[in-house]
């Protein structure tokens, strides 16, 4: 079986914007994904004239232009236009679309929260931390108040990460303190270890660990994975370059050793300003 | 406006120009040839090309470099009265001479297609004319390369059928030495397939010597090699080439390889094959179909993948046996459904064994299924070495490119 799908329309040169998840989408597989990706989030207002045009002039589909165009004209359903989309980039298979279209007929019922943390979730996936962390934020207190620890939990779990992936290793290390105090789960438990590890000399750690009343084979496990993580970067990509980088430094080649370093920072700037972005 | 397609042999001794109506008096050509030779005058910046060329070296006027061609590929520079000057720049001096007596026969929107053919296309040769084009621009609509064995393959297919209905010859006697280019038809297959044997023959090196009884010595010579060359083989006509066969010294020679065979001078062969060829770029006649060319610079294998088109699993093919190796290069925009390899098939066309070549994309960042896009660059270096080149584009602003790249070299 083939593992690949030739693109047959271009890239927008204007993007579609996604207000409700600060998205801007450039390609027909993208929108696809997203529509694929919660079905169950999907509401009538993404059946929209703007998307239509979009999908007409900027990926140059004008047959499904029109056919959403005239989708809207007659005031067709969501499944109906979204469908219209999957089917007219070839998208799905059968199978698949069966999965889909239940998934939208549950759209109506869905309960808010549920789809606040949904769209949380997939900003976190998107890497949009901040977004991820606001949206997440917005609905702390009412899951609390819920009862439901599990869902409770999972947010403050998935806080906790968007927090790592900003590098506030302080904040992630509380969120994911409390989401194990709340859903007792272990891979809050884990994921809480793992930071304290990686903020944490070795002594600081051990230190914790006897304190804390941690149990052996967990916290061996944390240090294992610690050593494993750093095994990894040391055979990566990245470790490489910079091997490469600092070789020209110790050669006496400072000219391309600053500059090879300045590219390299402002590539990680420009990820982390990406993923720190607010709309 | 009467249109044109022109033929440019660019040869280390002579350069030679045809160009050829495409209207109503379609085999109307005409040829020019200019010897490859620029001459700079000494202590002023101009420059003479070809005979001019010749006559101011002579007259003490100016300096010739030697080996230009050459030195241009090799990237070299060429020392005239101590300065050095880029050899690129001086062929492309020699082809902009060269090219307004063209201009001044025909206008350049007249002209529509436009084929250099050299001796043999590399990736140097490919690079130069590149340089070539770019720079002088307003060639034609379409500008192609070829080797001069493709100009004779060209060259003989428009022939009466009666020249080849059996091998032919293009005997090439120049310096240093004789080459021959054999060229033979299989006419089993559909399309039926012509090839192209190159044989070089360095013990028949170029008589220079020209002492009294010369003329026999070489006949003898030759006859007693083309002996060899004939015997049990099945060749309809022989085109000779070159100033070796200057000085009507040919005669046992001739009564031997005239017998039952026609024998050509082949002079300008190579410059209205290349015209030919660009005229069927044009306005292929019907000989395209049934007649097919497999020579050096053509690819011997199909390259393609399976891959999801329109929602149906597919074969979709990259690059064509048989396309000329340095024509051969396309891009294409792909989603990976999972997993960071992409798999290409080859399939060579002399029916052996399907080749699967799997492209491992190394430290692609783990996204989800469908959450790739890659592009995927394909061209060849030479016809049996192929380039793929891919590129991380990430997937919108869900999953920003890795910036990665990989590049793999495969032969076919």
């Amino acid at each position: 079986m083939s593992n690949v799908r030739l693109c047959l329309h271009k890239l927008a040169k204007n993007p579609y914007y996604i207000e409700e998840i600060h998205l801007s989408i450039y390609s027909i597989e993208e929108l696809c994904f997203y529509l694929c990706k919660n079905p169950e989030l999907l509401r009538e207002d993404i059946m929209d004239e703007d998307l239509s045009s979009f999908i007409e002039t900027e990926l140059g589909m004008e047959d499904l232009g029109k056919e959403l165009r005239e989708i809207l004209e007659k005031r067709g359903s969501l499944t109906e236009f979204v469908g219209a989309i999957l089917k007219g980039a070839f998208y799905l298979n059968d199978r698949e679309w069966n999965k889909v279209q239940n998934m939208l007929g549950q759209s109506p019922h869905i309960e808010y929260r549920l789809r606040k943390k949904r769209k949380g979730d997939f900003l976190l996936e998107s890497q949009k931390y901040t977004l991820a962390i606001e949206g997440y934020s917005s609905i702390l207190q009412e899951a609390e108040e819920s009862g439901d620890r599990q869902f409770y939990g999972d947010i403050l779990h998935n806080m906790g990460v968007a927090y790592a992936k900003t590098f506030d290793f302080p904040k992630a290390k509380e969120k994911f303190r409390q989401a194990y105090e709340a859903n007792g789960s272990l891979e809050s438990l884990d994921h809480y270890l793992t930071v304290v590890r990686l903020i944490s000399t070795k002594e600081e750690y051990e230190e914790f660990v006897r304190t804390k009343g941690v149990d052996k084979e967990t916290a061996n496990f944390i240090g294992e994975k610690y050593g494993k993580c750093l095994e990894d970067y040391e055979k990566s990509d990245v470790k490489r370059r910079i091997d490469r980088i600092r070789e020209k430094k110790e050669k006496g080649n400072f000219t391309e050793y600053f500059e090879d370093m300045d590219e390299l920072l402002e590539e990680w700037k420009e990820q982390y300003r990406k993923s720190m972005k607010k709309s | 406006m009467e249109e044109y397609v022109i033929g440019y042999d660019l040869d280390s001794t002579m350069s030679q120009i045809t160009w050829r109506s495409l209207g109503e008096e379609r085999d109307k050509q005409e040829t020019y040839a200019v010897p490859f030779l620029l001459c700079k005058k000494y202590q002023v910046n101009q420059w003479s090309y070809g005979e001019a060329a010749r006559a101011d070296k002579i007259a003490g006027k100016g300096t010739v470099p030697e080996h230009l061609l050459e030195k241009a590929l090799k990237g070299e520079k060429v020392l005239l009265e101590g300065e050095a000057y880029d050899g690129t720049e001086l062929v492309l001096l020699f082809v902009k001479k060269t090219l307004e007596l063209l201009w001044q026969k025909i206008r350049k929107e007249q002209a529509v297609a436009f084929m250099f053919t050299v001796e043999r296309l590399d990736k140097d040769m490919v690079k130069l004319l590149n340089r070539i084009v770019l720079e002088i621009g307003e060639m034609g609509r379409d500008v192609y390369y070829q080797s001069h064995q493709e100009s004779f393959y060209q060259y003989v297919i428009h022939q009466p059928q009666e020249i080849w209905t059996k091998d032919v010859l293009a005997l090439e006697y120049r310096a240093p030495y004789l080459k021959i280019y054999h060229m033979k038809l299989n006419k089993g297959t559909t399309p039926m397939v012509a090839f192209i044997e190159n044989k070089e023959f360095p013990q028949m090196n170029l008589c220079t010597l020209k002492e009294e009884g010369w003329q026999e010595r070489e006949d003898q010579r030759f006859y007693e090699f083309m002996e060899e060359i004939l015997k049990g083989s099945f060749i309809s006509s022989i085109y000779l080439i070159g100033d070796g066969f200057q000085g009507n010294w040919m005669k046992k020679t001739l009564d031997l390889i005239c017998h039952r065979r026609r024998v050509f001078m082949g002079k300008n062969l190579y410059a209205i094959g290349a015209s030919m060829a660009a005229r069927e770029k044009v306005r292929p006649d019907e000989l395209v179909d049934k007649y097919i060319f497999l020579g050096k610079d053509r690819l011997k294998a199909n390259v393609g993948m399976n891959l999801y088109i329109q929602g149906e699993e597919s074969y979709y093919p990259l690059a064509d046996g048989g396309q000329n190796w340095y024509e051969t290069k396309k891009e294409w925009d792909l989603i990976l459904e999972e997993g960071e390899a992409v798999s290409l098939m080859i399939t060579p066309l002399n029916g052996k064994e399907v080749r699967n070549v799997n492209i491992i994309l190394r430290g692609l960042p783990k996204r989800p299924k469908r959450a790739t896009r890659i592009k995927m660059h394909l061209a060849f270096e030479t016809e049996q070495k192929m380039i793929i080149q891919i590129e991380d584009l990430g997937f919108g602003e869900m999953f920003p490119s890795s910036g990665m790249r990989w590049t793999e070299e495969i032969e076919i």
